[in-house]
């Protein structure tokens, strides 16, 4: 019998369309179903010719779109991907594609940056952290279990609220707020302006916080041999970068009116790099679940990260070449390839390769794009660039491949250090 | 454990869907498309059932063993043998009849306050 060409385009169409079933349902009803649409197809050619194959297409793309969602929902195999990865096994497509929002929203935004004089992209990236949560928020009330795509969201917000929280009025906070309404605030005798106090309090807390929680891992024996290096390299280059800021302004010391300021470059410090660390270690609670996928919650926190756009820190116009070069290196690599090649990577030493060689490649690219603007800017203003100061512009995103260094140890440690470590909860959910 | 649906908790009513391919089964075993057919025919076209709608509610149907999956034909001579047919259980045939039940009261209680001869309008 002869087939009319709209019947066998909307058969094909059909056919793909059923690609979105869960695979447990396709195994079971994909013939039946497509047997049936292609009965349903014949009789509405035969009895409205065109318009009966587009009314039936306005029916089925309603039913298709109406119980894909409920098929995905009640089958429990169909969960995985969608809220948890199989330990060794690649995250399914469907699972990838949610793991990718975030990712694609910001790549998208990041385009429109460079590329327009519009400002939108702004609401992306200091917005889309609230509203990227919302739905992984009530996925973790209904089921009670953090979905894998969870993740990235959720380093979005901490990275987000923690950075808003650097111009954010501080005087309407509850019972404290008063003490950041004043222009300077006493305490335990000392006088210090607002932002110092709240650096001070931030510092305080997250210096807590990761005690409590670098004890508690130890004792569980979570952190391996190599981990613990990585966290002293981490430790040694806060250090260090407090003792560049000492020495780059050693010439102002003797001023009175700058004392102040020099007793704060260590909080300061702590500030830009305690938080990264904290999150690091707070990833350990996840682990427990997604093992080494876990590195998304930093791919979250790293998302956001400013690269100039069109514009550069003095509001200097930027090459365009130079611009789209390092959006396509930098947020290409950890907004898009980076996660997909995590979550489709099988083995435990995949998956270290997945999370270090895109966040190596986007990190020399900031490095490098840091570099290249601040020797642009000391040629126009006639400032002497150093090589110290070169590589004291770029020292914080040194500071963060340490701590990215450090987080592929701990979620994805090696055979031989979990040996040693022996981390059990860890070892089951990576293995 | 199998999965039931919150309409195919006995006591509970039916959803249009179920009852009506409930009801396409009484009368003997019938494959997917000649269910549909039966269900278009019975409401006089107002409920079309898509595929993901009928196999979906099979598959419920099935899990709560208020239908089987025969391997006997009607007629091997004429059938596609890609076709799978249904049977109606005999719990299924006691929840339709519930259901029809159930419809028959609110049927005679409409009837008792005469709906129809006193319109809003």
């Amino acid at each position: 019998m002869k087939t009319n060409r709209w019947v066998a385009s909307s058969q094909r169409l059909y056919c793909w369309l059923l690609q979105l079933y869960p695979q447990a349902y396709r195994a079971i009803y994909e013939s039946e179903m497509l047997h049936l649409f292609s009965d349903q197809c014949q009789e509405a050619y035969k009895q409205r010719g065109r318009a009966g194959i587009l009314s039936l297409w306005l029916r089925t793309l309603v039913d298709v779109g109406v119980t894909v969602i409920r098929e995905h929902l009640s089958d429990p195999d169909a969960r995985v991907g969608l809220l948890d990865a199989a330990p060794n096994k690649p995250l399914p497509w469907k699972g990838v594609l949610l793991v990718l929002i975030p990712g694609l929203i910001f790549f998208v935004s990041q385009i429109e940056q460079v590329t327009s004089n519009n400002d939108w992209f702004f609401l992306a990236f200091y917005r889309a952290g609230y509203f990227l949560i919302l739905p992984v928020l009530l996925v973790w009330l209904v089921t009670r279990r953090f979905p894998v795509w969870g993740l990235i969201p959720l380093g979005l917000l901490y990275e987000t609220l923690w950075n808003y929280s650097q111009r954010s009025n501080l005087g309407n906070l509850p019972f404290i707020g008063h003490w950041f309404d004043n222009d300077s605030v006493v305490l335990f005798g000392m006088r210090t302006s607002p932002y110092d106090l709240k650096n001070s309090l931030v510092v305080s807390l997250c210096a807590i916080l990761l005690g409590i929680l670098i004890w508690y891992s130890a004792r569980q024996r979570q952190i391996s041999r190599s981990a613990w290096k990585w966290l002293g390299v981490y430790g040694l280059m806060i250090a260090l970068s407090i003792a560049g800021e000492f020495y780059r302004f050693a010439s102002w010391w003797p001023l009175d009116e700058t004392r102040e300021y020099f007793l704060q470059i260590p909080v300061w410090d702590l500030y830009q790099t305690l938080p990264f660390l904290l999150l690091v270690f707070i990833g350990m609670f996840f682990a427990r679940k997604h093992g080494g996928l876990t590195f998304l919650l930093l791919l979250g926190y790293l998302l956001p990260t400013v690269i100039f756009g069109r514009y550069g820190s003095w509001n200097e116009p930027i090459s365009f070449y130079l611009v789209s070069l390092a959006v396509l290196m930098y947020r290409f690599v950890v907004a898009l390839v980076a996660p997909v090649w995590l979550v489709r990577a099988a083995s435990v030493p995949g998956r270290q390769r997945a999370a270090a060689i895109p966040v190596a490649i986007a990190i020399f690219c900031h490095v490098a794009l840091n570099f290249i603007v601040s020797l642009a800017w000391a040629g126009e203003i006639g400032y002497p660039a150093t090589v110290f100061e070169l590589v004291f512009n770029s020292w914080g995103q040194l500071i963060v491949a340490a701590g990215l260094a450090l987080a592929v140890t701990l979620y994805l440690p090696r055979e031989k250090d979990q040996a040693v470590a022996s981390p059990p909860a860890l070892a089951a959910a990576t293995e | 454990m199998p999965h039931t649906s919150s309409s195919l908790v006995p006591g509970q009513p039916l959803t249009p869907a179920v009852f009506h391919i409930l009801l396409a089964l009484a009368d003997g075993d019938k494959h997917g498309y000649a269910i549909m057919k039966d269900v278009e025919h019975q409401t006089a076209g107002r409920l079309k059932l898509g595929p993901g709608t009928l196999y979906g509610t099979i598959k419920r149907l099935l899990a709560a063993s208020l239908i089987v999956e025969v391997d006997e034909r009607p007629d091997p001579e004429l059938d596609d043998e890609r076709r799978r047919y249904y049977r109606l259980t005999a719990l299924g045939r006691r929840l339709a009849l519930e259901e029809n039940e159930r419809l028959t009261q609110a049927v005679k209680a409409a009837r008792s306050k005469r709906l129809a001869d006193n319109p809003l309008s």
